[in-house]
Order: structure tokens, then C-alpha cells, then sequence
């Protein structure tokens, strides 16, 4: 059997199959902000929990229309370049959130108009001096938080440490951890030169960049997120590095060796993370609605289970104390808000185009 | 003679084919050969010309030394390719008549899963923990892993090696499947030995097809992203990580810069073998 195809029947099948791609390009977009009952919610996969979509879905109506984001520096320069207005909720750590109000991109919430946020949220987040703006409103509505200090495998390394100095210490030369999270590197370089860590210029730039050149030189890979970062400590690649009181416990529990955590003697940073709603979104209602959702004890008791870090939801920590995790609650550091406030947070430097451009020679160096 | 129906029927039959390389391809290309002559500010790019960008790549020897790494990096790998792809190639198409379809399937089949979950594959079989250092140490060989095996240039070469290999057989296979072997039967009628036949006979008339696996290899090894990424080492890294390292920090004008200078090397890399071999006779 022949089959012939003529020029007007390929035209025809062609426009239809462009039709087909378009729509399904169409369809894989965030949903339209006019679409009635949904949220589009730009957040770290972290925070999401499926069971909990589908409940407020069941119960609500309103559908949440989750987007993956990356980091604070490559979020800010997606939303800059394409509007932040197919949103309607997104996340950001430390003070980056006044990075997006001074460009006009978000608006700030009365934490206690959301009914959960008010009755589960530990005070001391709500209302944290850097983020608060005139007539008590916040950037962000706080959500987990951690301090970044040194990490070590207790086996390895005898003497617990507490100066950064360790991560320059040849004695450990292919087992440091070195990740391409820049946000928490520079911060070593800064403190171990005396230099404010996000305030830094071209100079000190210079001399920091050659600290973390040192350091990259101690280790066996830039490892790329955390879940490698993860596999290097279990597997004993990196036996000390930087990370948070909880991942020190992710690893023992993931298989790895036991672990220890010290705060460095020069300082050190760390992030409060939260969401924030974009200025003029369309579907604001909803998006308070899937706030007040998310700040239910259950929803952050079931997430932070998961997650193991600091919690900005006391409804959430007591419930996880209930049901027994006490001990985990304790290691995270959950029951202990006045640590995140006394945190140096991580914010975006003014001169950010100076860091990236000495990232990229740390990355590049032999 | 071409009717001007005919004509108009071409055009209309192309017409999908441009629409897609302008709008895929050309624009793209062209949006980012703007960007690499504008200025990047404060997370903007501004419409300020400038040839800041390209100047930038070339200020300090940080960006070409990763350049001429990526290059021999690129080119050992694709050497490396050739020179196992070559006796496969010739072993598919003169002695597996039979076999020939089902070996050629074998060949391709790693491009049935994604190339990043071949990358972890590797790093799990090249690890510390890996099936390699866990065996060698049962066997009592070594006492710790050995570290040249993952995040080394060593891991590099040989996982890119990997993932060229099958573009480089087809390329060959290609070439040696649509040969004259009367000419290797006549040089050998006239005592040729083996050797010399494939070295006066079989290779130059398979020279298009050696040229087009190493172009098919060289080429993508130049822009390879995620493999130097994962199992490179820390001071290894190659240009294309970095080039993605640019966009993220929205370095756009600098990054369009760096791949413009890529592009461009990869393209004099590729027009020096038509130039210097004269394959086009060897096409006819």
C-alpha cells in the first residue's frame, strides 16, 4: 500500500501540529494570573508538600500552581528581566527581599491579618527590624531559617574546629567541601580577612578571591546543590565543610558517619527564608489564603520533618514535639528562634556585578 | 527546467524549515550578539555599545587559559574517540553482515537515557564509594580510593570519551559502509599487506567520515556543560560551566562575549580540515 501526501494535506498537518506545540508550550506556562482559584507560587521545591496542595485544594477550590526557583541571585535576575507579574507569591533568603522592594516588585504583608501566621509564628519573626517597613508590614512572610557554620566528620577530623582557618588546612587537601553556593563562601573569605562579607570592594574582592582559590585547592569537587554535597559527606569524600546544625544530622542519618557542627570564632551568616507577594497580584486573596495554609501547624510540621532546619512556625515545632521528635527539633535548633535573630543574614551586595565577576576567576583558577 | 509551480512549491515546502532556524536558531543567536557588545549593569543590560565584554575575556589570562584548557581537554577526547571508534566501525561494517544491525542498535543504545543520569552513573561507578574502589579494596589492592579516579581530568577524559563515541562510529561506520572494497581486494592482488592497504587505501577514502566523527566529537566536547561539572575537579573546569556560571549572575553581556569567541574558534576549527585535506574530491 502507497500513501501520498500532497503539499496542501502536509501544510495543513504541519499548521495543526504548530498548533498542538503552541498550546502545550501555552499550557506548560505558569497558569494566567486571570485564571479564578489559583496560586502561581515561585518557590525551593523544599517547601513543597504535595498532601498539602491537594488538602487546601479540597478545601478551597483554589489550585496551587508550584514553579521550581533556583538561587536568590539567579531569581532576582529572572524576575528583573521578565516581570515578577506571572507570580503571585515567590521566595527569597536573608535581606534579598529589600532588594525586590526597592525595585518596586513586592508588596509588604501585616503578618497578623493571616490568621495562622498570627496565632503559630514565633514572635521574633515577626517582626525582624531589617525587613520591617513602615506601619509594622514585613517583606516576607518568615518561613525556615539556619545558620551556616562549620560542619566535620567526627572520625576524621580529632579536634573539633572553630576557625574557617581549618578549611585552608593542607592536612585535610581533598576533603574540604567547596559548593558553587557563592552567598556562603564569601563570607568565610570576608571574616578571615576582617572585611564585611556583602559589603566587600574590588580590592578586598582581590584578597578574598585568593582565600577561596586556597580553599578550592582543599577540595575534591565544586559540588553543585546540596543533595551532592550530601553524598560527598556519606560517602566520606568531605570529612569538614560548611553547612547547618540539621544537615550534620541529615547526613548521620543518611547513612553517613557521625557528625559535629561548631560555630567559627570570626563570625559567620545565615538565611531566614519566607515568601513574599508580588505588588499588584492578581490572585492576592488566594495567595493569603495559601499562606495561611502553609502556616498551619501541620502543613510546617510535615515539611520541617522533612527538611530538618530552623522553623519560624512555633505551632509546627510544638506539634513535632508531640509526636515524639524532640530530640530533632533540639538538633535543628527549632525551639531556639533567638539564635536566627542574632545571624548575620546574607544579603544581595550592592556592587553585585564586582562578586560575580570574582566568582567566576575563583571558578576559573587552576 | 524547474515550472514556476515548482518553484513556488519548494518555497512553500522550506517555508517551515526557515521559520523554525530564524525563529529557534537566528534570532537567539542574534540577541545574544547584541548582548555581547552591550553593557551589563546592576542585573540590566543596557543598549550602551561597548566592546567592554570582549576586552574583559581577553584582560587576564583567567578566561584563555580556560579556553586553551577546554581546547585540549576537547581535543585529547576526541583523538582518544577516533582512535577507538575507528576499529569498531571497521569491524561492524566488513565482518558482521549478520550482526551488523543489532551491534550498530548496541552502539546507540546509551542515547535511550538521558545523558545526565549516564553522567551519575559513571560518578557512582568512579566514587570513593563507587563499584570500582569498593572492588579493588575487597580484592585487597588498595587500602583507600584511589583519587584520580572521579572529579580528576582523568574522569573527564573518560566519560566524555563515552558519550562521544557513538556519534564518532556512526560518522565512520558511514563512510566504510558505502567504500569500494574491490580497492582493498586490488591492493592486496598486487601484495600489499593489510596494514598498508588500510593505510594507503582504506583510510584515505575514509577520510570524510574520520573528518565528520571528529567534527561530530569535537565540536559538542567544546561546549559540554554538565559532565566537566560533575565529575571534573576544582581546577579543571572548563568554559562552558562558566559561560552558564555568566548567565546565572546575569553577566549576560560577558557570557554572549565568551560564547561568541567559543563559536567562533569552533568554526575556524572546523573549516581548517576542508581547507588543508581536500575532501570535497574525496566526496565526489
Amino acid at each position: 500500500m502507497t500513501t501520498s501526501v500532497n503539499r496542501r494535506e502536509l501544510l495543513r498537518t504541519a499548521a495543526i501540529a504548530g498548533g498542538v506545540m503552541a498550546a502545550g508550550a501555552w499550557g506548560a506556562r505558569p497558569r494566567p494570573a486571570a485564571a479564578a482559584g489559583t496560586v502561581n507560587w515561585l518557590a525551593w521545591g523544599g517547601h513543597v508538600e504535595p498532601q498539602g496542595i491537594k488538602a487546601f485544594f479540597d478545601t478551597s477550590g483554589i489550585r496551587v500552581n508550584h514553579i521550581g526557583m533556583s538561587g536568590n541571585a539567579e531569581t532576582f535576575a529572572k524576575l528583573k528581566l521578565s516581570g515578577a507579574g506571572q507570580y503571585d507569591l515567590f521566595e527569597a533568603d536573608g535581606l534579598w527581599p529589600l532588594r525586590y522592594h526597592q525595585e518596586g516588585m513586592i508588596e509588604p504583608i501585616q503578618l497578623d491579618s493571616i490568621p495562622n501566621v498570627a496565632q503559630h509564628m514565633y514572635p521574633e519573626f515577626k517582626k525582624i527590624p531589617a525587613l520591617t517597613v513602615s506601619g509594622g508590614a514585613m517583606l516576607m512572610v518568615p518561613w525556615g531559617w539556619n545558620p551556616t557554620v562549620l560542619v566535620y566528620n567526627k572520625s576524621k577530623v580529632k579536634t573539633p574546629p572553630t576557625s574557617y582557618e581549618v578549611l585552608l588546612d593542607k592536612k585535610y587537601k581533598g576533603h574540604v567541601g567547596f559548593s558553587d553556593q557563592h552567598e556562603f563562601l564569601w563570607p568565610v573569605a570576608a571574616y578571615l580577612l576582617g572585611y564585611d562579607p556583602f559589603k566587600m570592594n574590588k580590592e578586598q574582592l582581590g584578597r578574598a578571591k585568593e582565600i577561596l582559590i586556597q580553599i578550592k585547592r582543599n577540595a575534591p569537587t565544586i559540588a553543585k546543590g546540596w543533595n551532592e554535597q550530601l553524598r560527598l559527606y556519606v560517602e566520606e569524600t568531605v570529612w569538614i565543610g560548611l553547612s547547618s546544625p540539621g544537615r550534620a544530622l541529615t547526613i548521620q542519618s543518611s547513612g553517613g558517619p557521625a557528625m559535629g557542627w561548631e560555630r567559627p570564632k570570626e563570625g559567620y551568616v545565615g538565611w531566614i527564608d519566607g515568601d513574599m507577594l508580588v505588588k499588584g497580584a492578581t490572585n492576592k486573596q488566594a495567595a493569603l489564603a495559601w499562606l495561611n495554609h502553609i502556616h498551619s501547624p501541620e502543613y510546617a510540621a510535615t515539611n520541617f520533618k522533612r527538611l530538618q532546619r530552623g522553623s519560624a512556625n512555633r505551632g509546627g515545632v510544638e506539634l513535632m514535639k508531640a509526636q515524639g521528635l524532640t530530640e530533632m527539633v533540639r538538633a535543628n535548633l527549632m525551639d531556639q528562634p533567638e539564635v536566627a535573630l542574632k545571624m548575620r543574614l546574607i544579603e544581595a551586595p550592592a556592587n553585585q556585578d564586582e562578586y560575580a565577576a570574582a566568582w567566576n576567576e575563583v571558578l576559573a583558577a587552576s | 527546467m524547474r515550472t514556476r509551480t515548482g518553484d513556488r512549491a519548494l518555497l512553500w515546502g522550506l517555508l517551515p524549515v526557515a521559520v523554525v532556524q530564524v525563529g529557534l536558531f537566528v534570532a537567539p543567536m542574534a540577541i545574544m550578539f547584541l548582548y555581547s557588545f552591550w553593557t551589563t549593569r546592576n542585573f540590566q543590560i543596557l543598549p550602551e555599545w561597548t566592546l567592554a565584554n570582549y576586552r574583559a575575556f581577553f584582560e587576564s589570562w583567567t578566561y584563555p587559559r580556560v579556553l586553551l584548557r577546554t581546547l585540549a581537554t576537547a581535543l585529547v577526547i576526541t583523538a582518544a574517540t577516533l582512535v577507538m571508534a575507528y576499529p569498531l566501525a571497521y569491524f561492524i561494517a566488513r565482518y558482521t553482515r549478520r550482526w551488523q544491525k543489532v551491534l550498530l542498535a548496541a552502539v546507540i543504545l546509551s542515547f535511550w537515557t538521558s545523558g545526565l543520569l549516564r553522567a551519575y552513573a559513571w560518578m557512582a561507578v568512579l566514587g570513593h564509594g563507587g563499584i570500582v574502589n569498593k572492588g579493588l579494596r575487597a580484592l585487597g589492592l588498595i587500602d583507600a580510593p584511589l583519587p584520580f579516579l572521579l572529579y580528576s581530568p582523568f574522569a573527564v577524559v573518560l566519560v566524555m570519551t563515552y558519550f562521544s563515541l557513538p556519534f564518532a562510529v556512526i560518522a565512520i561506520y558511514a563512510s566504510l559502509e558505502k567504500m569500494d572494497w574491490a580497492l582493498v581486494e586490488a591492493a592486496a592482488d598486487l601484495g600489499a599487506p593489510p596494514l598498508r592497504a588500510l593505510w594507503h587505501v582504506t583510510l584515505p577514502l575514509t577520510l570524510p567520515g574520520i573528518v565528520s566523527a571528529a567534527a561530530l566529537t569535537f565540536v559538542p566536547l567544546v561546549g559540554m556543560f554538565f559532565v566537566p561539572l560533575l565529575v571534573g575537579g576544582p581546577t579543571s573546569v572548563m568554559i562552558a560551566p562558566l559561560i552558564a556560571n555568566q548567565m546565572q549572575a546575569f553577566q549576560l553581556g560577558l557570557g554572549a562575549a565568551m560564547s561568541f569567541i567559543v563559536a567562533l574558534i569552533v568554526m575556524l576549527a572546523l573549516a581548517l580540515p576542508w581547507r588543508y585535506l581536500n575532501l570535497d574530491r574525496l566526496d565526489r
